[in-house]
């Protein structure tokens, strides 16, 4: 069954990848809804949320132009996947250690994945110069032949990506988490504490502006005090920070604009 | 009579353009490091092409050549480029082919810059962290179970989708059938004060969520909640400044790691 899981997974893994930067880019891939996918797949989603939602906010980059980022999707999902095989075996083992080391392999992975990926531009350039002749000479079908090899070089690969990590990588890992000492397993679960920090720092630099700063600052102030003693109806104040923040969006920067025209 | 051809014509041209609309979600899927989405515009826009030059197939060939040399623009403002250029092959008379691919490609050189730089400003920088933001939010406020992920996920994709499904067939058609008012639209749209917004938006959204997570979180490594929130957030400003100073994502989640591993050395050494 777990053969045949793995074999599933990285079919799947494989489709969502083309949508990370090849296909679409709908958001069908970010670790948000992959991990929680592999978790489903494997009967545990609560553990795929959970290092989804970890990885989303960290590995947010898009591919803009010629740079390509680690693969996010491969992150959460190898992360998830691993993770839930370690559980099943490593009962008495603290969690958050075996979450912090699978992702670190994730991440291994994830930038992997990206670095295929310029492999795989660079074999587009080939497949182009292969056909272009025949483009020039009016053979428009040819341009649907490159779309499908470029398309097919890229899943093939991903799906022989996934299964090496699953076969080979998983049971290997296991065995070096197993020699680990007790003083790395604390480090792991220490570090697996920050990690999410990252996600909300890296997102923080994404929409840093000078009132958004301290706009930034006021909120977590105020609504970590109220969520001390209030923690019902959290829609409502979720709702509330929105209609303030669009009246300081309003105040701060359409107001004069408005007036003006 | 003459109307009911027109007006055939139009809904195929229509036709012609939402195909070709569909066609631009591949238009990465050939991307190469040497002309970057060449094949990929080509393909989106062969179909129209083959209809203009329907007759006269050393045009084609011309123009075909031409549309193989570097293109490279944001994803979803593509379909802006991909009206103009369709309507231009269509309204520049053929007498001199040379000058006319000139003409065009001049224009695309001219266009694909700027939309690149107000989709990666507006989608990559602005609408998919604040998208991905609320769904992580909503997970993180309330729990990790089935419904909340559900919806979290939902409204995250809805987000984004939306207003890229939106903008993206909005230029496709304007660019083609009201071209010469592209620019003008594009110039009286406020990009950077929506990106602004934006940004705002997402730092009261953040502030909210950190709040929640802080708060929420269960089985520290404290046991003192407050001192446990102290100690996040001022890792969280040294992420800050880390990042501020364009120290990358890695280089900080390997220094917690291997940060993590040493201190837990040296208190198992005392």
């Amino acid at each position: 069954m777990a053969t045949e899981k793995i074999v599933l997974i990285s079919f799947l893994a494989a489709l969502l990848e083309l949508d990370t930067f090849f296909i679409g880019m709908t958001l069908l891939s970010q670790p948000i809804i992959a991990g929680a996918l592999a978790g489903l797949i494997f009967n545990n989603i609560y553990v795929g949320i959970y290092i989804g939602a970890i990885v989303q906010l960290i590995w947010i980059m898009p591919p803009v132009g010629a740079f390509v980022p680690p693969s996010s999707c491969a992150i959460a999902l190898s992360t998830t996947v691993m993770s839930l095989f370690f559980f099943d075996i490593l009962q008495e083992t603290d969690k958050n250690s075996i979450m912090m080391f699978c992702l670190i392999i994730g991440v291994s992975f994830g930038y992997f994945v990206g670095q295929m990926d310029i492999w795989n531009r660079k074999l587009n350039t080939l497949i182009m110069h292969s056909f272009e002749n025949q483009i020039q000479q009016g053979n428009v079908i040819y341009l649907f032949v490159i779309q499908l090899l470029s398309f097919l070089a890229k899943y093939i690969r991903d799906v022989i990506g996934y299964l090496a990590l699953f076969i080979f990588g998983i049971p290997l890992s296991i065995k070096i988490f197993l020699t680990l000492p007790p003083q790395i397993l604390y480090g792991l679960k220490l570090a697996f504490w920050i990690v999410p920090i990252i996600g909300f720092a890296v997102i923080f630099n994404y929409f840093r502006t000078r009132i958004g700063s301290i706009f930034h600052g006021l909120v977590l102030l105020a609504f970590y005090f109220i969520f001390m003693f209030y923690k019902e109806n959290i829609a409502i104040l979720f709702t509330l920070v929105i209609l303030i923040s669009l009246l300081l969006i309003h105040n701060t920067i359409w107001k004069e604009r408005l007036e003006k025209n | 009579m003459e109307r009911k051809v027109g007006k055939k014509l139009k809904i195929r041209k229509l036709i012609e353009l939402l195909w070709a609309g569909i066609k631009l979600n591949f238009i990465q899927t050939s991307w190469n490091f040497e002309r970057l989405q060449n094949i990929g515009f080509l393909f989106s826009i062969i179909h129209i092409l083959k209809r203009i030059y329907k007759e006269k197939k050393q045009n084609l060939l011309l123009s075909i050549k031409n549309h193989l040399e570097f293109f490279n623009t944001h994803i979803f403002f593509s379909s802006a480029v991909l009206g103009v250029m369709a309507r231009l092959e269509e309204d520049i008379k053929d007498d001199n082919p040379e000058q006319k691919n000139k003409e065009i490609n001049d224009i695309k050189n001219g266009i694909m810059g700027p939309l690149a730089a107000i989709g990666d400003a507006l989608f990559w920088s602005g609408i998919r962290p604040l998208a991905l933001l609320i769904g992580v939010g909503l997970i993180w406020l309330y729990n990790y179970d089935f419904k909340i992920w559900a919806l979290a996920s939902l409204i995250s994709v809805l987000l984004y989708n939306i207003p890229r499904v939106l903008i993206k067939y909005y230029l496709l058609f304007k660019s083609y059938f009201q071209f010469q008012e592209l620019l003008l639209l594009i110039q009286k749209i406020r990009f950077q004060d929506i990106l602004k917004s934006i940004k705002l938006l997402g730092m009261g959204i953040l502030g909210i969520i950190m709040a929640g997570y802080l708060n929420f979180k269960d089985k520290g490594v404290i046991s003192n909640k407050i001192l446990e929130s102290i100690v996040l957030i001022v890792f969280f400003i040294f992420m800050v400044r880390a990042f501020k100073k364009k120290i990358s994502v890695f280089s900080v989640f390997m220094t917690v790691v291997i940060g993590t591993i040493i201190f837990s050395y040296i208190i198992a050494g005392k």
